[in-house]
């Protein structure tokens, strides 16, 4: 049970190597980067899938045949049929409507706790690469005691501190996941402040807000977005463990990961009804986790082979 | 070059000889491994093999985790029960039908006509465990022991000089006497009808005392002796408890070998184990019902018992303290969608919190009304025109309260009641309901000892049950109740008790009263859990 | 190098206070009481005041921590408030267990992982490429729990060849292991790909080639060997994280290591368990890191001497 486990880790590994290593082309070629984006065919496979279920988060409550919370006690827990294509679950709740639903709970959990990630990462990340020395330090053992404390027993206190709701579980999954940025652009900055340009606009007087902001956090722009496609399979991951801990997404709101948890008792009974969440959640993850890959051999062309 | 490499076959080296001691280490147990394999085979459903093939009449038991002493008198949970009542002994026992009988007694103790003086006597020559001679001064050990743990102390309040032992102004209790090593008798401060009853729960069970003393913290974790059936070999939180056969028991031996209490956390692992064969007894949850009742080969395994209880929806008057909002929530639970869809058929509408077959239930009344209109005529009356918000908090430990809850939420809608479902681990909700931070709670309440007493009193005794409702008139009553013993009278105090709670101040509402269902491996014989909720592998056998 | 790991150390043990700091903030903060789950029905204000006081919760709470901190310096973390175990005990118990568990899906991941990795490698571009990264991709973006619960379906109760539960035997942990390995073979395979194709883009390789040495010599002999590092390195780190437990894997199988007392621990607000076990894993995981972080600067000469390889 670790920030692994449920982390799309070792991409983000040997991405931080990389990134560390070779340093990264930061001249603006965002451009280029989308000519080649535009040939990776498997990227743009699965950008186009994720470009579906964001529609189908979006048009919910126009595709969805029922309301996700309708309770039809007549139709508990019955096989897939057709006015059920995924049959209903215990509280004869359409299993499919649930699941067009619990896309938007899915997506936008992976999106906001990757935003929340980013702006706490992205913030203490540049001041401790900038800065270096003492003010590195703190920050380094701050990083390192959230990475070091056990993910899930951190995630059970925060939910139980703040109260469980989904604005709350943005917040406990930033939090659990904002370390991992924070030393990527750590390390960028550390680098990206040594060149001229950074150099020559200290010397005119500039402030240091001003380079931060202007002048390093910019240039790690493409890593911020590798980054956050990648650590979006990673929220909804948490999500779905989280779930299942019972800390998830509260009733009724439908969410992939308290449909699978509420699934797993009837699984050898009703079997779409914990497969399909499931694998939706698969399909989503591995799209983000192949677009982010494809993502990242585009801004980096040092990297293609 | 090589020296990298070297480098890289010694990590790999140190984790290979790792994960070798992980396995060595195991490998004493594989031979079980083996047995357990071929009982699968044969199982198929029904695992007649199973218990034989680990060289014995041994149940196996699927458990939940106690994580705590195997002790009633500290910790009260039924998970507990289910293992020591096997193990230890109180001296009367409770039959499903609620009447009393001798258990390490004689004969049924002698009463004194003004209702104070219990006089007792003791079978001779009950051996505990550990081979002493069950003794009166270890009853009165243990009652005191009782008080003294406090938590269930009140269950012998009305004993004489309870008051002073609990205070610690004195080190005895002054109205047990102890005549002789068989004899001794009990003092009352006031009638107390229930008293017996009380005698035969599981928290006032005899431990010997000069071993329970000797143990101290270690009391039901490595060590429990009782006078029971079977002997406790070992514990341990998260795995099990191994129970053996007791060859000196007073009501001779048992025909089993032994009882094996598997503790198996995830409900649904528990109902595999069972369909694989691997263990003879789990519990039913309702949400799973239909999977089992619909099996053709696993219906037949079922059985089902009505435990003396209800589940109620409890109102927390500090939030709500108009009862006619109170009765509008009341009125916005369809109970009836509840027992027949959520619960499968399970369950029943209950017609009032006294359960059926104990003093005070009015089977006069009618079924508790889903009628949502009323609801919202009442809260329009009370100034709540535009409905209200109401938090239903459910603890996660009890999985199937998070579905009541689910359901009520949109059952409520109709009234113009918007619920919110809080679920909360078990450290916070039994921190949230002392502190009144439960608006409205869905909880459980069975019965330690077949009398109404035992139902109702948390409700008024102490604020632990959420609801923070007082009420003189039902407090009064509740003192009358214990100190009438006329079961004609009783029954009218207490129904009227109940009237007042219920249907007057809508204090707490029943939910729906249910039938607890287990699978139980066929060829068990001579086991069966009746409306006491307790389970004595004493009599069983496997054919 | 010794200076770094002294460094290194002492940071160790700055985290460490840090995380039992947090532990013990949290269980200030965080809503709930063990003396209020302890006591239960009919507890009344004098029992708990009693209770509490017992347990020492009576004191202020900066003498709590230092009375904390003093029994953590000599590794006794107290005994848990509901069980009455020694936390070291326990921990050592529920660590066996774990280990055990680790070991397997080590062996699991690694077995399917790296052996995969390089024939996708050598293969690259072809069918087998194709389905083993795709597979891998599938072991890393499937929900542990969820495949968990599908094994214990299909090879515990259809096809009863594992045991559905438990912990005494070996066979009893192949299925957790699976669950909890899937993914880290996923990446390992992923990790040795790619290293092995870094690697045979180079010179040295591709001279060996020409000299006319076997594909599989090159392979195995030549190309593996310098791959090892990075993978080396990632699967030191999957240990550290296995060693630490994976709570609903646990959940799942009844397995009673590390992350299932954590969670009880939480759960219960045991303090003592709960610092225990919090530290405990807290300090796998700095070690792990700081054996693997040592290893890395050992291994790859360009840390070492400060110069590029190849």
């Amino acid at each position: 049970m670790s920030k692994k486990i449920f982390g799309f880790f070792n991409k983000q590994k040997e991405f931080e190597k990389e990134v560390l290593e070779n340093g990264m082309q930061y001249s603006s070629f965002y451009g280029d980067s989308f000519k080649r984006l535009k040939k990776n065919k498997m990227a743009m496979f699965c950008a186009a899938i994720l470009v579906v279920i964001i529609l189908v988060a979006i048009f919910a409550p126009f595709l969805a045949p029922y309301d996700p919370t309708y309770q039809d006690y007549a139709a508990v827990l019955s096989a897939p049929n057709a006015a059920h294509p995924f049959g209903t679950d215990e509280y004869g709740r359409d299993i499919l409507s649930r699941i067009i639903y619990g896309s938007r709970v899915s997506i936008s959990i992976g999106i906001v706790a990757q935003v929340v990630a980013s702006i706490v990462g992205v913030t203490l990340g540049a001041i401790a690469g900038y800065y270096g020395g003492k003010i590195d330090s703190v920050i380094s053992r701050i990083m390192e005691i959230f990475q070091a404390f056990p993910d899930l027993i951190f995630a059970m206190a925060i939910m139980t501190f703040l109260g469980k709701g989904v604005v709350n579980l943005f917040i406990a999954l930033g939090l659990l996941t904002w370390v991992r940025t924070a030393r990527m652009i750590r390390g960028s900055v550390m680098q990206l402040k040594e060149k001229e340009y950074i150099e020559a606009s200290r010397a005119n007087g500039a402030t240091t807000f001003w380079i931060i902001t202007k002048g390093l956090i910019p240039n790690c722009l493409s890593t911020i977005i590798v980054l956050v496609t990648l650590g979006i399979p990673n929220a909804i991951m948490y999500e779905a463990s989280l779930s299942f801990l019972g800390i998830g997404i509260q009733p009724p709101t439908p969410s992939w990961g308290n449909m699978i948890s509420a699934a797993q008792t009837f699984i050898s009974y009703r079997p779409l009804y914990s497969i399909m969440p499931g694998v939706a959640i698969m399909i989503t993850v591995i799209a983000f986790n192949i677009f982010g890959d494809g993502l990242r051999d585009a801004l980096d062309p040092k990297l293609k082979s | 070059m090589k020296k990298r490499f070297a480098g890289a076959a010694l990590l790999c080296a140190v984790a290979l000889s790792l994960a070798a001691c992980g396995g060595s280490s195991s490998s004493s147990s594989e031979t079980t491994a083996a047995g357990g394999a071929a009982a699968e085979t044969t199982a198929g459903g029904a695992a007649s093999g199973g218990a034989a093939a680990e060289g014995g009449k041994v149940v196996r038991v699927a458990a939940v985790d106690p994580q705590v002493a195997l002790d009633p008198q500290q910790y009260t949970y039924s998970i507990i029960m289910k293992i020591t009542d096997n193990i230890t002994e109180s001296l009367l026992m409770t039959k499903g039908d609620g009447s009393l009988e001798p258990l390490l007694l004689a004969a049924m103790p002698e009463i004194s006509e003004d209702q104070l003086t219990y006089s007792f006597e003791l079978l001779p020559d009950v051996k505990f465990h550990n081979g002493e001679t069950l003794k009166a001064s270890d009853v009165k050990y243990s009652y005191e022991r009782l008080i003294k743990m406090a938590k269930m102390a009140t269950l012998l309040e009305n004993v004489a000089g309870y008051d002073e032992l609990s205070a610690g102004t004195a080190d005895e209790l002054s109205g047990f006497q102890i005549q002789d090593d068989t004899h001794f008798t009990i003092t009352l401060k006031k009638p107390y009808a229930p008293f017996l009853s009380v005698l035969s729960t599981a928290y006032t069970a005899i431990y010997p005392e000069a071993a329970c003393e000797e143990a101290g913290d270690t009391w039901g974790m490595q060590v429990l002796y009782g006078t029971g059936p079977f002997k406790l070999d070992s514990y341990q939180t998260s795995v099990g408890a191994v129970l053996s056969r007791f060859d000196d028991y007073h009501g001779g031996a048992t025909k089993l070998d032994g009882v094996d209490y598997k503790f198996i956390e995830d409900v649904n692992t528990q109902v595999l184990e069972y369909q694989a064969g691997n263990v003879d007894y789990v519990d039913v949850d309702p949400s799973v019902y239909p999977i089992y009742s619909s099996n053709p080969e696993l219906k037949d395994e079922m059985h089902g018992f009505q435990p003396t209880g209800c589940y109620s929806l409890t109102l927390n008057v500090k939030t709500f303290p108009d009862a006619k909002v109170r009765e509008a929530i009341a009125l916005s639970i369809d109970r009836k969608a509840i027992c027949e869809s959520i619960l499968h058929g399970t369950a029943t509408v209950p017609t009032s919190y006294i359960p059926a077959g104990i003093i005070g239930h009015d089977d006069t009344l009618p079924e508790f009304e889903y009628n949502p209109e009323r609801a919202k005529e009442l809260l329009a009356e009370a100034g709540y025109a535009d409905g209200i918000d109401v938090r239903v908090t459910v603890n996660t430990k009890y999985q199937g309260n998070v579905a009541i809850a689910t359901a009520f939420q949109e059952q409520a809608k109709a009234a113009g009641i918007r619920v919110q479902v809080e679920q909360v681990d078990s450290a916070a909700w039994s921190d949230m309901k002392m502190s009144g931070g439960v608006d409205c709670g869905i909880s459980n309440w069975y019965v330690d000892y077949s009398d109404p007493e035992s139902m109702l009193y948390p409700m008024t005794k102490t604020d632990t049950n959420s609801s923070f409702w007082h009420n003189e008139e039902f407090d009064q009553l509740m003192e009358d109740g214990i100190a009438t013993t006329d079961t004609a009278e009783r029954q009218e105090i207490y129904a009227k008790a109940e009237h007042i709670m219920t249907r007057e101040d809508w204090a707490t509402t029943p939910l729906y009263n249910e039938t607890k269902y287990y699978l139980l491996n066929p060829s068990i014989t001579g086991f069966e859990i009746d409306s006491t909720f307790r389970m004595f592998w004493k009599d069983a056998d496997i054919q | 190098m010794l200076s770094y790991t002294a460094k290194r150390l002492v940071q160790t043990i700055f985290v460490l206070f840090g995380i039992s700091l947090i532990t013990f903030i949290l269980l200030q903060v965080v809503p709930g009481d063990p003396v209020a789950l302890m006591l239960e029905k009919r507890a009344d204000p004098e029992t708990i005041a009693k209770v509490r006081h017992e347990l020492g919760l009576d004191l202020p709470i900066y003498i709590q921590y230092l009375n904390f901190l003093k029994g953590a310096a000599h590794l006794d973390f107290g005994t848990s408030y509901f069980t009455k175990e020694v936390v070291s005990e326990a921990l050592f118990r529920c660590f066996k267990v774990t280990v055990k568990l680790a070991c397997m899906s080590f062996i699991f991941a690694a077995i399917i992982g790296i052996p995969s990795g390089i024939f996708s490698a050598v293969k690259r571009g072809k069918g087998i490429d194709t389905v083993v990264m795709v597979l891998s991709i599938i072991g890393v973006s499937a929900p542990a729990f969820w495949v968990a619960i599908i094994l214990q379906i299909i090879f515990g109760l259809k096809l009863a060849i594992f045991p559905i539960s438990g912990f005494d035997t070996v066979a009893s942990y192949v299925l957790p292991s699976i669950a909890l390995g899937a993914r880290y073979a996923g990446s390992m395979a992923r990790i040795t790909r790619t290293s092995m194709l870094e690697v045979m883009g180079q010179d040295y390789i591709r001279t060996a080639r020409a000299k006319g040495v076997k594909r599989w010599t090159v392979i195995m002999k030549h190309a593996l060997k310098n791959a090892m590092i990075p993978i080396v390195t990632l699967i030191g780190t999957d240990f550290g994280y296995m060693l630490t437990g994976s709570m609903l894997i646990e959940k799942v199988f009844s397995i009673p290591g590390i992350g299932k007392l954590a969670v009880d621990a939480m759960s219960n607000r045991d303090l003592p368990l709960l610092e225990g076990t919090v530290m405990y894993i807290a300090f796998v995981f700095v070690i792990v890191n700081l054996i693997v972080d040592l290893s890395y600067a050992f291994l790859d000469p360009r840390i070492r001497y400060g110069k590029g390889a190849a």
